[in-house]
């Protein structure tokens, strides 16, 4: 299919959002046209090639907001204006179309995909947002997003510790149908519980090691689901079924690791 | 439940629900890959090829799209045979379970089998590797060594060994025909076609090891020829690979003469559906012909 061939792009800015996050604009009309929630395989020339959220669009632009972790991000972060990106995708399911009093839950860089998300929706549905980052300074789109309540780790901003406590807050306090979240996988596991137990209904986004994102090599498997092809954004329904989310990831090498 | 009976295939003692299997490399990195794949209608299912140690592999891109078909360079990324043994040990499946094997030389694919065996119905062994002592010529390439390799498995394990051919040699036959002397169950061909893809933007090979292995669509005629040949040379069972999407794929390649079939790139174009949908192609082929599934295997031969 023509989404699987790469497409060589020109970035168009880079822009500093936080001190280990950028976001790279660039122009790839596919992309743009992806539902939130859905990621992209993108090819850094030179170095590796690694799944990414798009965080905002704008006309036939995409954003990409990058974390500086590892080799690729840290290559990742050098590109400037012109340098050139491969883009293959959307690849994936993605969020629900929210339609009813909704939360938005994000950790760290995992708030990127709930932006586009909010970007797309916010005028059609309620959107409230909670955001926790490690620290004050990486708190991401805090103008855009305006959320209801925000954590940091080290407690700089808002309230210390996970975004699970002001998460269980903002429910008891207004009225929410469906959660949406991404982030570390602990929080999302914290966040399912609370789910359950509040009884609303959940849509998160999945992270595995993935490294074909067409649903061959099986580096991204949950039990038997391949989170690139059958997620990344999951339901309820379907993480009650699973052993492995939550407690166990797997290795480049296909090991089971502990979480 | 007439599909069930119609389908049923028996492969070097193995018996197996229908003639479809999944190749290596393709979701089988897991117990629980293996297993969803056996849920979906595969007769049988076989392992990422493992080796003796853990292997990250090969740095990204790993998968490439070219036209009709990808190019891979996984680089046998696995957990290392102890560890994929002992998680496939606490999980039942339900299909045949082929667990794939490579390894430098002899010794080591003994050892690897032995650890396997306990585990798996039958052992695929992967002879693409590179040879550790001939400067990268892959083992697969050399009657000697597959002959050398085949027979110290045939006897280290008491399940049926398939021997996996490469189609980057001359004559496919001639290594078919030393695995067959070697005391193999049965071969299976074929393996990924070598192929690059460079990108005119940038002038550089896409894939993270700049060459990899063709699969898909591109490379299914060769399969075809590959198992005809095979056909004409081996007596022992043969099991097709090769871009089979489609059930004239799965015919064509059943006619050529192989008693079963994998799949694996289909996987990406038509989803987990692929097994369910080829076997009901399958059995309406034999309906409508009125024909038994033994019957059609190498039936292309009779002309
Ligand atoms: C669906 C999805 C959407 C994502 N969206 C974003 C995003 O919008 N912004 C962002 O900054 N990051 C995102 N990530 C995470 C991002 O892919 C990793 O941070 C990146 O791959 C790290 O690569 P590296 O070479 O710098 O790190 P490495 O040094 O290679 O690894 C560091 C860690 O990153 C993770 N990682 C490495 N390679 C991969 C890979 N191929 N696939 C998945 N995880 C990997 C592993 O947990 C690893 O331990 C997303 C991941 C997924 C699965
Ligand atoms: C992503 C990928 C990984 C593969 N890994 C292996 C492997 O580990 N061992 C092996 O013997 N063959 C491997 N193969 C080859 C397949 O098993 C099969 O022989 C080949 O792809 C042809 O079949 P297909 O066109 O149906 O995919 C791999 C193929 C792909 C696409
Ligand atoms: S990334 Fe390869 S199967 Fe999902």
């Amino acid at each position: 299919m023509g989404k699987d061939k790469i497409r060589i792009r020109k970035i168009e800015s880079v822009k500093d959002e936080t001190p280990t996050i950028k976001t790279f604009k660039v122009f790839d009309p596919p992309s743009a046209k992806s539902d939130p929630g859905q990621f992209l395989m993108v090819w850094v020339p030179g170095s590796g090639e690694i799944p990414l959220a798009v965080s905002a669009v704008h006309d036939d632009y995409i954003d990409l907001a990058v974390k500086r972790r590892g080799s690729t991000t840290k290559y990742f972060h050098e590109l400037e204006e012109n340098d050139k990106l491969g883009i293959r995708g959307p690849y994936g399911n993605g969020f629900k179309k929210p339609t009813e009093p909704s939360l938005l839950v994000g950790g760290g860089y995992g708030i990127a995909p709930l932006r586009f998300l909010h970007q797309k929706y916010a005028e059609q549905a309620q959107i409230h947002v909670v955001a926790g980052a490690s620290t004050e300074q990486e708190l991401l789109f805090l103008a855009e997003l305006d959320p209801v309540a925000v954590s940091t780790e080290d407690g700089s901003r808002g309230i210390e510790g996970t975004v699970l406590a002001p998460m269980r807050e903002v429910l008891s306090e207004v009225e929410v149908k469906t959660v949406y979240t991404s982030g570390p996988e602990k929080m999302v596991r914290g966040v399912y519980d609370i789910c359950i137990n509040k009884e609303v209904k959940l849509e998160a986004s999945l992270e595995r090691i993935m490294k074909c994102g067409v649903g061959l090599c099986g580096s991204c498997l949950i039990d038997g689901f391949r989170v690139c092809q059958d997620g990344p954004v999951v339901g309820l329904d379907q993480l009650k079924e699973f052993e492995e989310f939550g407690v166990w990831e797997r290795s480049f090498s296909g090991r089971k690791e502990r979480i | 439940m007439a599909e069930k009976k119609l389908l049923e295939v028996e492969l070097a003692g193995l018996k197996m629900a229908n003639p479809l299997i999944l190749a290596s490399g393709i979701m089988g990195t897991t117990p629980g890959g293996l297993n969803r794949v056996a849920r979906e209608g595969a007769g049988g299912v076989t392992t990422k090829s493992l080796g003796p140690e853990p292997r990250e592999g090969h740095p990204a891109p790993n998968v490439v799209k070219v036209t009709a078909g990808y190019l891979n360079a996984m680089g046998l990324p696995n957990p290392g045979v102890e560890e994929f043994a002992s998680e496939l040990k606490e999980v039942e499946l339900e299909a045949a379970v082929f667990g794939s094997i490579f390894a430098h030389n002899d010794d080591e694919f003994r050892r690897v089998a032995r650890v396997l065996e306990p585990t798996v119905d039958a052992l695929e062994l992967n002879l693409s590797c590179p040879h550790a002592e001939s400067l990268g010529a892959a083992i697969g390439a050399r009657p000697p060594l597959v002959e050398e390799i085949v027979s110290a498995v045939v006897r280290e394990v008491n399940i049926p060994v398939f021997a996996k051919l490469t189609p980057n040699v001359s004559d496919i036959t001639e290594i078919g025909r030393a695995a067959e002397l070697a005391g193999a169950d049965g071969v299976v061909a074929i393996n990924t076609l070598p192929g690059m893809s460079i990108d005119v933007g940038t002038r550089r090979p896409i894939l993270g090891n700049k060459s990899g292995g063709l699969s898909g669509p591109a490379i299914h005629p060769v399969a075809v020829k590959s198992v005809y040949d095979l056909y004409e040379a081996l007596s022992i069972p043969i099991i097709g690979a090769g871009g089979i999407e489609s059930g004239e794929d799965l015919v064509e390649t059943l006619l050529a003469g192989a008693n079963a079939c994998q799949v694996g790139t289909a996987i990406a174009d038509t989803g987990m559906s692929v097994f369910r949908e080829l076997n009901s192609w399958l059995a309406d082929y034999l309906d409508s012909h009125q024909m038994g599934l033994s019957e059609l295997i190498g039936a292309a031969h009779d002309y």
